[in-house]
């Protein structure tokens, strides 16, 4: 579903901070990636999150096969010259999932990263200036949230549909639907911020708005932001294969894990080879993402929601 | 708490008025509703021209939407461009479809959600914690359309082993059926399980989650200690004390994704074949019917606008705190 909303932390106060009698002086990146390892789970899942990456991008070095290519076998099942086996046309489905995740990945890592920019700088621009901005900036922040997002998203994806350097499009308007969270949530540091004493010692000595906010907001709201970025990624590619699952996403020739499931689907039950793989792949690769996302929450704020049980 | 609606409601309407032009502008700019026509060599070009003509797209766009949004609003949402029918009518029928998968997939949800988040965090940290935890994040990191084809496949498998037809995969009810009241809504039920079951799982993962972090807040706040300290029997401070507090954020929740889940079920209805919602704005954007997909995303849009707002209205009736603020 189109819901770049996060669930809440599955380990509220889990990652105390066991080192806080300590004399050695830590700068605080050193405190957050401590706290991060000791969250087994979050650890486990960046391990499973780099091999899946690796899998993806190391494709044609992995297997003898290439993605689109025709061979003699048709219909395989799984077997040792085709590990996922391979469709009707004797196309091996390992080199098919591979380049459906490369182009899955990069569009959700592209994704986060222009929704992130933008939803950062609109949080930061109405949180520190506040008044009329933060007025005009935040309704439409609301209006951009009444809008049913996929229905949208398929809407301007039709337009693309039979292009066939479709990616990037689908990148822009995924992320054009994707940066409000993140904006309201900023904001929110953003105000808290700007109140504070070093930003006050800033403006004192003459820093620039913009250098206030670049130097000063930005960088010490830069845990949320990390946070939810790596949540929009999971998000993300969740939309983008739904596009292509639907037929408005990624258009073939090319190959998304969406539209490798969706020629699966029909085969389900007689060629499960077909449908399972790209499925799997897409799950694990979002688990992993959420678990590292909220593994990285109780790094960087360990303080939230503790419980004294 | 008459104001407190009053305030709100400026707020909503000015919303669906600008998110319906947004909306306006976006379809109107994504597509060319005659691009099958020109597509053709054997239309002249005075047929399309005259076509052009007579669904307005020789006038500029705000005259159209000014045009539109009169209709919309003595509820004439036009007709479709390709059957020629009228879309209210049409619209109406695919909602009350999608409703029927909805009801019941949101009522067990929110049961098994809240159970589920109370039960976690009574006993935080025990296996059963983890388990829900576990199962939550697989949930929420499930594409809902993989997870509604295995279930499909699960289901036909289950039928071909038991070789009865247990689950129904295709539709929302057998095409042609006839019988009584009870056969019909039978047929109807068998067709919902799978489904209602997609969906379930998806939001039982969100919910949950959301119930279990509220209910740990309320635990540890000063008036249930306060209530355990003067000898409250454990249930009763859990009840009545606790869990009555702790239902509202969920309130809010439900209802706000209610709103959403509306234009949200499009990939399971997709899935399982449903013609409710999701097929009419898919079929539409497939054959560029301009009226159908606009008044399907202002019905959707307004649909969010309004639980948000019940959201809103529901949060200041149960927490007086948020109605003076």
């Amino acid at each position: 579903m189109a819901d770049f909303r996060p669930l809440p932390p599955s380990q509220p106060g889990a990652a105390e901070d066991l080192a806080e009698f300590g004399v050695e002086v830590r700068s605080q990146w050193r405190l957050v990636l401590g706290r991060f390892l000791r969250h087994r789970l979050a650890v486990g899942s960046l391990a499973l999150l780099g091999a899946l990456v690796v899998v993806a991008f190391l494709g044609p070095h992995l297997s003898r096969h290439q993605f689109g290519q025709p061979g003699p076998d048709l219909s395989q099942p799984p077997s040792i010259h085709h590990w996922f086996g391979t469709n009707e046309l004797g196309i091996d489905t390992f080199a098919q999932v591979q380049r459906g995740a490369q182009r899955s990945i990069q569009v959700a890592l592209l994704v986060a990263f222009l929704s992130t920019s933008f939803g950062a700088l609109v949080g930061a621009l109405a949180g520190f200036f506040r008044g009329w901005l933060d007025a005009v900036l935040m309704r439409v922040t609301d209006l951009f949230l009444t809008i049913p997002t996929l229905a949208v998203l398929l809407v301007v994806a039709a337009r693309y549909r039979g292009s066939r350097h479709s990616w990037l499009p689908i990148v822009l308007i995924i992320a054009a639907f994707a940066w409000m969270p993140l904006a309201r949530l900023v904001r929110g540091v953003a105000l808290s911020l700007r109140e504070r004493e070093f930003v006050e010692a800033a403006r004192a000595v003459g820093a620039s708005n913009t250098r206030i906010i670049f130097r000063h907001i930005l960088p010490n709201s830069l845990g949320p932001i990390i946070v939810n970025g790596t949540l929009v990624v999971a998000g993300a590619i969740l939309v983008e294969t739904a596009l292509s699952f639907l037929g408005f996403g990624i258009q073939p020739p090319d190959v998304s894990l969406g539209n490798l499931i969706s020629d699966g689907v029909q085969a389900a039950r007689t060629r499960w080879w077909l449908f399972y793989p790209p499925g799997l792949f897409l799950l694990l690769f979002c688990l992993a993402v959420n678990f590292v996302g909220d593994g990285l929450r109780d790094a960087f704020d360990p303080q939230q929601n503790r419980v004294r049980a | 708490m008459g104001g407190f609606i009053l305030r709100r409601l400026a707020i909503s309407i000015p919303l669906v008025i600008f998110s319906s032009f947004l909306v306006f502008m976006l379809v109107a700019a994504a597509g060319d509703p005659l691009a099958e026509l020109r597509g053709n060599p054997s239309i002249p070009q005075s047929t399309i021209e005259a076509r052009r003509r007579q669904l307005h797209l020789d006038k500029p766009v705000l005259v159209r939407y000014e045009m539109w949004a009169k209709g919309a609003v003595r509820g004439d949402c036009g007709t479709s461009f390709v059957t020629g029918e009228k879309v209210g009518p049409k619209l109406w029928r695919a909602i009350l479809v999608t409703l029927r998968l909805l009801a019941g997939a949101v009522l067990l949800a929110v049961l098994f959600g809240v159970l589920i988040g109370v039960g976690a965090a009574l006993r935080q940290y025990s296996k059963f914690d983890y388990l829900a935890t576990f199962f939550a994040f697989l949930f929420f990191s499930m594409p809902v359309f993989w997870l509604a084809a295995v279930l499909k496949d699960v289901g036909i498998r289950i039928n071909e082993f038991t070789g009865w037809q247990l689950f129904f995969t295709v539709g929302e009810q057998t095409p042609g059926l006839s019988g009584g009241f009870f056969s019909i809504w039978s047929d109807r039920l068998g067709h919902l399980i799978l489904p209602c079951l997609t969906l379930i799982l998806i939001q039982i993962a969100s919910w949950s989650r959301y119930q279990r972090a509220s209910m740990l807040e309320v635990l540890n706040a000063d008036y249930v200690r306060t209530a355990r300290a003067k000898g409250l029997p454990p249930w009763r401070v859990i009840t009545r004390h606790a869990l009555r507090n702790a239902l509202i954020p969920i309130v809010t929740l439900v209802a706000i994704d209610f709103g959403l889940l509306l234009s949200g079920a499009v990939i399971t209805e997709t899935v399982f074949a449903w013609s409710g919602m999701g097929r009419l704005l898919l079929e539409g954007l497939k054959r560029q019917d301009i009226n159908v997909v606009q008044a399907w995303l202002l019905v959707s849009a307004t649909m969010v606008v309004v639980f948000n707002l019940l959201a809103d209205v529901l949060y200041g009736y149960l927490d007086p705190r948020i109605r003076r603020g």
